[in-house]
């Protein structure tokens, strides 16, 4: 019945929920006792190993990259005539459509595990870009701007928004394990240095055309209220023209902010343990020297056609006139070496574990992510197999960008003294490129010791011979 | 491992089609709001546009000169010449002459200006002397004048000279600014001469004898322009040729079509102006019209005195001829002319001037107030729709609306052409907007679709395959067929709108 109930819930929440285009990493966070980068998700998790190590070069790097709108079927399916069957591009899009690109490469992590508790170095490099545009956009390209699909003649623009940022973070995390080891708490302190940064933001624009459904095309107005675009360090480097290498190097490097990671896991019962970890809670502040905002002032045009009289009388038309006035009038003011702070994308991963048998867990996260005051979810079911640490093996079922049928998998395998990392988040992009949306792929090799579990079990032995934990195998 | 190698072969196979859509586009075309004194300060005829006191648009057509005389095509100097001078030797000077074998003799002379016409002064802008002098001494006798002056009374120059002189010499001297009075003292009409000769022996040894030689000199003023002239200036007759009025300013070239109009309150005003010191009179004779070749007097026959100007200034004189003219431009004649004759000085007053600037003229101005009936006026114009490709084209929707507070009736047709004119499709034909006012426009809509139907053989669209314009024909009346007078408010407009929807295939 308890199994009953829980997959209920899980899929309640599954089909529920609006398809996203988060840039979650699940399967990290079911392979945790063994995967050392899985402490970067959540820092109460405690890995199985006594000391890790991870070097620059081989620690590895995952990268993803996914949208929300297409894949490569659609964009090869021809219509009836034979050709590009641009209608059934159109039913894909979304309301908002998304491109997002998460990349990390892990440059350097350390890690030391004590009898109840788990400390770690890491130095990781981050890219992070995301794109976010309305499907009106893509309908008023394709259908024209008097098609019935726009709402009333609107082309609304509001929903666009783009940012993208790159940054390493060194941090240093410390989890442990409180009240007797039913619970464990976390929390890694990343010094951050930012290297470029570039967002569009409060962009506010619309195209109407104005009509009824008789008719459409009686005038056509385009209006856009005040926005900034913001760049920094390399991007406001190159916004600016500057490319003097030692003044980037020096600029790039001298952005700097914190971050925080906070994580906690309870042991709710013998074989229900909930979990959740608050990610990327952080700011960069952008130095002065490569900063660039420059603020577009609001405007208006309104096209209602041309004036005969005037063209008959030869005159200059007042249409372009006007049209000429608003452009030339539009003073663009650029701020730079105005230093500005931006804040990290924070991530919320929730969660809960069953254990099936003592190799066995399923389990049901949840993550969401807060892009532009939206919350951006994922869902993901998912079952692990650990045979101690030699090898371990996950499998999820992902309500991620826009489908529930995104299955992904990894496995960490020791083959002493090292260990080697392949997993996806996107195992479907990998085995059916041609319904993929998504690239996805974590790859490395740590160098791994000790297994704290043997320790435990023979001290438990050695104190009242109770088995509570020990054949988990989890903590 | 098969399946996942059966996705990755099947990329080999991956094609994306032609890249064909069809956009629905929607654009406005034409958005036009006038009123009628834009359309006609547009224009490039020779008219002013304006509004009377109840905002009502006048057209006025005014003409400065439709001719114009000057004083010096009345007025002139004649001729003149002077008393000669006959230089003789005293007794003294020949026997100073004879023991010396030379003489030198001074003289001064003052000759008056003959003028017998009345005149009390004149101003000579420019002239002529020709001066001639003879002289008879004996052969081995020479005559020398070493000086020769002459000048008016204000001692301005006349003329200076100096030379041999042989048996007799002829010359001419320009002259510019003298003056004489002839109403005051001698002095101021007299001409005043000195001359310094030498008589010397040249070869033998030659003996004069008392009053048997002697120098002769004559003076002539011709060629002579005034500058001014004062006093009893002659009378004259005035003739004139027929004047054009202009009267076809609503359709100079005829682009208008045959319109016709009965204006209601159409003035004509006519304006002389004088610049002379003399009395003018002017005689208007008649208005002729023509009309379909046949020649129509309206006599006026009313005389119009213009007074004499003060020097420097100009004096005028005008008169309105409202009604007889209303009858000449209602008759909607091809064109008109205007006789006027006069008289210079008509009381034959003997105290006058004029200068040579001074002039007559005559000018008129029209205005219109546009209170009117109107029928007939025909507008047409082709608007080029080179690029067009309806091969491309599943539907086009053209939306034509308008809004007219003026008082006229329009009637509206629309016709596609080909390269030849010839009507390949008629897009509308007797889109009638109704007269309307400033408070109670009156508006119209139409939209007309044009489309290739897959589901009939219909396609309307084929017929645009040879079209290169559309001819867009306007005709314009007052209400009840151009028989009611209606009054134009300068705030009534004529909006006009026209956009196209259209799906077209674009393909890549």
């Amino acid at each position: 019945m308890k199994y009953f109930n829980f997959i209920i819930i899980v899929g309640l929440i599954l089909f529920s929920i609006e398809k996203s285009t988060a840039q979650s990493d699940m399967i990290s966070y079911g392979l945790y006792k063994t995967l050392p980068q899985a402490n970067n998700l959540n820092p109460a998790m405690l890995p199985d190993y006594k000391f890790s190590l991870g070097l620059p070069g081989l620690s590895g790097f995952h990268i993803n990259t996914a949208q929300n709108f297409t894949n490569l079927q659609v964009l090869t399916t021809a219509d009836e005539a034979g050709n590009f069957n641009t209608a059934n591009v159109l039913d894909n899009l979304k309301r908002n459509s998304r491109i997002g690109s998460n990349n990390t490469v892990n440059v350097f992590h350390m890690g030391f595990r004590g009898l109840t508790s788990y400390t770690a170095f890491s130095v990781n490099t981050r890219t992070i870009a995301r794109m976010s545009f309305p499907k009106e956009f893509f309908q008023f390209a394709i259908l024209g701007n008097a098609t019935d699909e726009l709402e009333d003649g609107l082309l609304d623009l509001s929903r666009f928004s783009t940012k993208a940022m790159g940054y390493t973070e060194i941090g240093i995390s410390h989890g442990r394990e409180i009240l007797g080891g039913k619970m464990t708490a976390g929390v890694r302190v990343k010094y951050l240095i930012g290297h470029a940064y570039a967002d569009l933001q409060s962009f506010d624009a619309n195209l109407r055309t104005y009509g009824n459904n008789e008719f459409r095309g009686d005038s056509i107005e385009m209006s856009v209220n005040q926005f900034d675009i913001r760049t920094a360090g390399i991007a406001g480097a190159l916004v600016k023209g500057d490319f003097q290498t030692e003044d980037i190097r020096s600029s790039t490097l001298s952005n700097t902010g914190f971050g925080l990671d906070l994580g906690a896991t309870y042991q709710f019962s013998q074989k229900i343990k909930f979990f959740a970890s608050l990610n990327d809670l952080g700011f960069i502040n952008w130095n002065e020297q490569y900063t660039n905002r420059r603020t577009v002032p609001s405007f208006q045009y309104q096209f209602r056609g041309i004036d005969v009289v005037e063209l008959i009388n030869g005159e200059d038309l007042s249409v372009i006139n006007d049209f000429d006035s608003v452009v030339n009038n539009l003073e663009i003011e650029e701020t730079e070496n105005e230093s500005f702070a931006t804040s990290l994308t924070a991530r919320l991963y929730a969660g809960a574990s069953y254990q099936l048998s003592r190799r066995q867990t399923a389990s049901a996260i949840m993550y969401s992510e807060i892009y532009r005051g939206a919350l951006i979810p994922a869902f993901t079911a998912m079952y692990n197999f650990q045979g101690g640490t030699f090898f371990n093996f996950a499998f999820s079922a992902t309500m991620m960008n826009g489908r529930v049928n995104n299955f992904g998998t990894g496995l960490t395998l020791n083959l002493v003294p090292f260990q080697i990392v392949l997993a996806t988040n996107d195992l479907l992009s990998i085995v059916n490129p041609i319904k993929g949306r998504a690239v996805d792929f974590r790859f490395g090799i740590n160098h791994t010791f000790g297994n704290v579990n043997k320790g435990k079990s023979r001290a438990k032995k050695n104190s009242d011979n109770t088995i509570d934990t020990i054949d988990l195998g989890i903590d | 491992m098969i399946s996942i190698a059966g996705c990755y072969s099947e990329l080999n196979d991956l094609e994306i089609g032609d890249l064909q859509w069809s956009p629905e586009l929607g654009l406005p075309l034409i958005d036009s709001e006038f009123t009628l004194i834009q359309i006609l300060e547009a224009s490039p005829d020779d008219f002013n546009v304006s509004t009377d006191d109840n905002n009502t648009v006048v057209i006025s057509i005014i003409d400065d000169s439709i001719f114009s005389q000057s004083a010096t095509d009345f007025y002139f100097l004649l001729d003149q010449s002077l008393d000669t001078i006959t230089l003789t030797l005293t007794q003294d000077e020949i026997n100073d002459f004879n023991s010396n074998g030379s003489v030198t003799v001074n003289g001064n002379f003052q000759l008056e200006y003959p003028e017998n016409t009345g005149k009390t002064a004149i101003e000579i802008y420019e002239g002529i002397v020709d001066l001639e002098i003879e002289e008879n001494f004996p052969p081995g006798v020479g005559v020398s004048i070493n000086s020769l002056i002459m000048e008016d009374p204000e001692n301005n120059p006349i003329l200076n000279f100096e030379g041999d002189v042989t048996t007799s010499i002829e010359q001419s001297f320009p002259f510019n600014d003298i003056g004489f009075i002839f109403d005051g003292a001698l002095s101021q009409r007299q001409v005043r001469i000195s001359v310094n000769y030498t008589i010397q022996r040249t070869s033998g040894f030659p003996i004069l004898v008392f009053e048997e030689n002697q120098i002769n000199m004559f003076n002539e003023f011709v060629d002579q322009e005034f500058d001014v002239m004062y006093g009893d200036l002659a009378s004259g007759d005035i003739g004139t040729n027929e004047n054009s009025i202009d009267t076809d300013f609503l359709n100079q070239d005829g682009a208008l079509g045959g319109i016709e109009y009965f204006l209601e309150d159409p003035q004509f005003k006519i304006i002389f102006k004088n610049t002379m010191g003399t009395q003018i009179r002017f005689d208007m004779d008649k208005f002729t019209s023509f009309k379909d070749g046949q020649a129509t007097d309206r006599p006026i026959n009313t005389s119009i005195p213009v007074e004499a100007s003060n020097q420097g200034s100009a004096a005028s004189s005008e008169a309105d001829f409202d009604g007889i003219f209303k009858n000449v431009i209602n008759n909607l004649p091809e064109s008109v002319t205007l006789t006027i004759g006069g008289a210079l000085n008509p009381d034959n007053d003997n105290d006058n001037f004029v200068t040579r600037d001074s002039y007559i003229q005559a000018g008129y101005q029209i205005d219109i107030p546009l209170e009117l009936s109107l029928s007939g006026l025909e507008i047409n114009q082709t608007v080029a729709l080179d690029g067009i490709d309806p091969q491309e084209l599943q539907y086009a929707l053209f939306k034509f609306s308008s809004e007219n507070s003026l008082p006229f009736d329009l009637n509206f047709k629309a016709d596609l052409l080909d390269a030849d004119s010839a009507v390949v499709m008629n897009l509308f034909d007797g889109a009638f907007l109704a007269g309307g006012s400033v408070a109670q426009p009156n508006s119209t809509g139409q939209i007309i679709r044009l489309e290739d139907n897959p589901e009939t053989d219909s396609n309307e669209l084929e017929d645009l395959n040879n079209v290169t314009r559309v001819g867009i024909n306007a005709t314009v009346s007052t209400s009840n067929g151009g028989n009611t007078v209606e009054r134009i408010n300068a705030d009534a407009t004529v909006k006009f709108n026209l956009a196209i929807q259209a799906k077209y295939n674009i393909g890549l």
